[in-house]
């Protein structure tokens, strides 16, 4: 990019900028200044630095909208579309479901968002033994058709986005969405929505697995290549990233584990005679971007889009710009929201915001700063919107695209990661690929490790947390906590109308569907169609689990460490 | 049983992950703590019953068990384990708690089913290694 003669000319510069400056610089509080990724970092970057990655503008940045995307997807970003708002939120009851969504749609709200409680999402019933106190408690629960039935009534699901945190059930809550548009009349080919259906994280943190790895990946393709057939307005994955930075992982083990994970599922699709552009252009991602290494993340988020395009047109040979483009959600993690001062979160919220902007998230979600102390209340989660609208709207941030771009600084870094993702990515492929990595315990150790790592950085005062274990306020700030109860009432009456649909469904029908569906899940097969009559069926949740289980067996986490 | 051992035997400690809650970075960092501090560390994994926890802490012999929740089930959890001990005769073997405990009141009623201590997510590693290490020493001094 530079001519050899500005090289040398800059070269000089520095060595006698350096000389003239050692006894400052001999004054700087750290030997050595790292990122979160333990890359090193200069006191200061030049085009040298560039020069020395061998950054090419043309090819390595480009221009915004157009491949690799390092500069962004889109070729006016926020000049055109403001990110779109993301809180999170998640109900216990079908009927109160409904009642909101309804409230919400008046208002103008396009999409929907669905959080199940841990029997739902572990394919467990109300009345499992190991449900219990469980039911109702950090989501809704679904049980059948029946309360999918109960929480769309009146709504129209082809005409309304809805999105399911569903990972190891998803096929059944698929499904069910499915047997809605029918239900109403409707062609499913026009439902709208998506599903988090990342399977292959839960098993290295998230923890919400039901079968053992090979299968959970079968059951996820098994809907990947259903959505891509009959729901074409469908996102069937939403990659949960942003998982494994919460359970330790470095910035850059999060992204390339993340890109590993993605392989993995493009790979399977490919595997079993899916167009790759048809799979890549419905894909997305929940990244982690936290307060606490603010170019690290950027520098993060803009190499991951470079490889994921490239990795898009190369590797899969895909042709639509659609599929090459990183779609993310950009959030922050509550594991770096502190206690003490629940106030003093709202500040890192903000960083983390700014941080999302910066790097060109395509949605933002912020944590709220009482979320440490139980349930987020309203009026924080508010404060969470607020907090998105001041860093959108009152500092005049979004009028360039990727206003850092050609920081010295940043590009080095990003170029740097880039490379080190690489080199990880080469190591999952060189054991087999991301479910061999994940089997073996690789991915699991490596991540332990990031997070044994930073605790020990937390307790040698290295990394600071403000307030926690540096600038330690003696006073104690008084702060309201509402911790949520769960009613026992909910899931005695959950377990009620379980027991009533046993007695009052076709119990024939329910027993030739749970069969057919144990038949077909023992051959190659896909088994959402089998799944949809069970559902529509009334078979529950736990029968069609449980029949699953049947043939494919039940994961035991190794207890690795 | 876990009070017959030397006095000087390393500490073995059974951290366990009880009903459906799947985060357990606490637990694992903690495990590679202990593990540097030396003691003998044995990690249940996800999604474990009360039964099962039990059975691997005598089978394993060991002299404490820390049981991880972040999903504040904790007193369910703990009268569970506390009673299977002694229905077992291996009330000996001790048990501490972690993870994030939003009430006092929750602590309180913790502590009285028998459990030593409870320790909250912020808790550093090097006080649960020493308060560990002084109560294996008391109750093995005690068990002489």
């Amino acid at each position: 990019m530079y001519s050899e003669e500005f090289l040398d000319k800059l070269r000089t510069q520095v060595t006698d900028w350096e000389s003239r400056h050692t006894k400052e610089f001999a004054s700087e509080q750290k030997s050595e200044f790292t990122n979160d990724s333990h890359i090193p970092l200069k006191r200061v970057y030049t085009p040298l630095d560039l020069a020395d990655r061998k950054v090419d503008y043309c090819a390595d940045l480009g221009m915004p909208g157009e491949f690799p995307y390092t500069r962004g997807i889109t070729s006016t970003m926020y000049r055109s579309q403001p990110w779109l708002i993301r809180q999170y939120a998640g109900f216990s009851k079908a009927a109160e479901t409904n009642k909101l969504f309804k409230t919400m749609i008046k208002q103008g709200q396009t999409a929907l968002s669905l959080a199940f409680d841990l029997p739902t999402q572990l394919g467990l019933d109300s009345d499992d033994p190991r449900a219990r106190g469980e039911v109702g408690k950090v989501g809704l629960t679904i049980n059948s058709f029946q309360d999918w039935e109960t929480v769309f009534d009146g709504i129209e699901v082809g005409s309304i986005f809805v999105n399911s945190v569903s990972n190891a059930q998803a096929v059944v809550t698929l499904a069910m969405h499915v047997g809605m548009a029918k239900k109403q009349g409707k062609d499913p080919r026009t439902l709208k929505g998506s599903l988090q259906n990342d399977i292959l994280k839960e098993y290295i943190c998230r923890g919400n697995y039901i079968y053992p790895v090979k299968h959970g990946m079968r059951l996820a393709a098994d809907s990947f290549m259903y959505c891509m057939e009959h729901l074409p307005a469908y996102f069937p994955v939403n990659m949960g990233q942003y998982h494994l930075s919460e359970a330790g992982a470095s910035l850059v083990h999060e992204a390339a584990f993340g890109l590993g994970i993605a392989i993995a599922y493009m790979d399977e699709v490919v595997r079993r005679g899916g167009d790759i552009d048809r799979f890549a252009s419905r894909f997305s991602f929940v990244i982690s971007q936290d307060h606490t290494d603010f170019f690290g993340e950027i520098a993060k988020f803009r190499a991951q889009r470079r490889i994921f395009a490239r990795t898009v047109r190369d590797r899969y040979g895909a042709k639509n710009p659609e599929s090459m483009m990183m779609r993310v959600l950009s959030t922050n993690g509550g594991s770096t929201m502190c206690r003490p001062h629940p106030i003093d979160n709202q500040s890192r919220n903000a960083i983390a915001c700014i941080i999302a902007a910066l790097s060109g998230a395509q949605f933002i979600g912020l944590r709220t700063m009482d979320e440490v102390l139980g349930i987020p209340s309203e009026e924080s989660t508010l404060a969470s919107i607020r907090t998105q609208l001041i860093v959108g709207n009152e500092a005049n941030l979004t009028s360039v695209v990727d206003p850092l771009g050609g920081s010295y600084y940043l590009e080095t870094l990003t170029a740097e990661m880039e490379e080190q993702i690489q080199a990880e990515l080469k190591r999952i492929d060189d054991m087999g690929g991301m479910v061999n990595a994940i089997e073996s315990g690789y991915i699991q150790r490596t991540i332990s490790d990031d997070a044994y790592r930073q605790q020990q950085q937390f307790e040698s005062g290295e990394l600071v947390r403000v307030g926690v274990n540096k600038f330690v306020s003696e006073k104690k700030e008084p702060h309201k906590m509402k911790p949520y109860v769960v009613d026992p009432a909910d899931e005695i009456a959950q377990t009620r109308a379980l027991a009533a649909l046993r007695k009052s469904r076709d119990g024939q029908r329910v027993n030739d569907a749970i069969a057919n569906l144990r038949k077909v899940a023992a051959t190659d097969e896909n088994v959402m169609p089998s799944i949809i009559a069970a559902v529509e069926a009334y078979a529950t949740m736990g029968e069609i689990c449980g029949a699953l289980k049947e043939v494919f067996g039940e994961y035991r986490a190794p207890g690795l460490f | 049983m876990s009070s017959s051992k030397p006095a000087a035997a390393p500490i073995r400690i059974l951290l366990a992950k009880p009903g459906l809650d799947g985060h357990d970075r606490g637990a694992k960092v903690l495990a590679l703590g202990l593990r540097d501090a030396g003691f003998e560390v044995l990690y249940t994994g996800l999604h474990r019953t009360c039964e099962e926890i039990v059975t691997i802490a005598t089978q394993e012999d060991v002299d404490v068990i820390g049981v991880s929740m972040l999903s504040g089930g904790h007193v369910a959890a703990l009268t569970g384990i506390m009673n299977l001990l002694r229905a077992q005769d291996a009330a000996d073997i001790l048990v501490v708690a972690g993870g994030f405990l939003p009430d006092q009141d929750e602590i309180a009623a913790i502590k009285a089913l028998g459990v030593l201590d409870v320790f909250d997510t912020d808790t550093r590693i090097e006080t649960v290694v020493s308060f560990l290490r002084d109560a294996v020493k008391t109750a093995r001094e005690q068990a002489k």
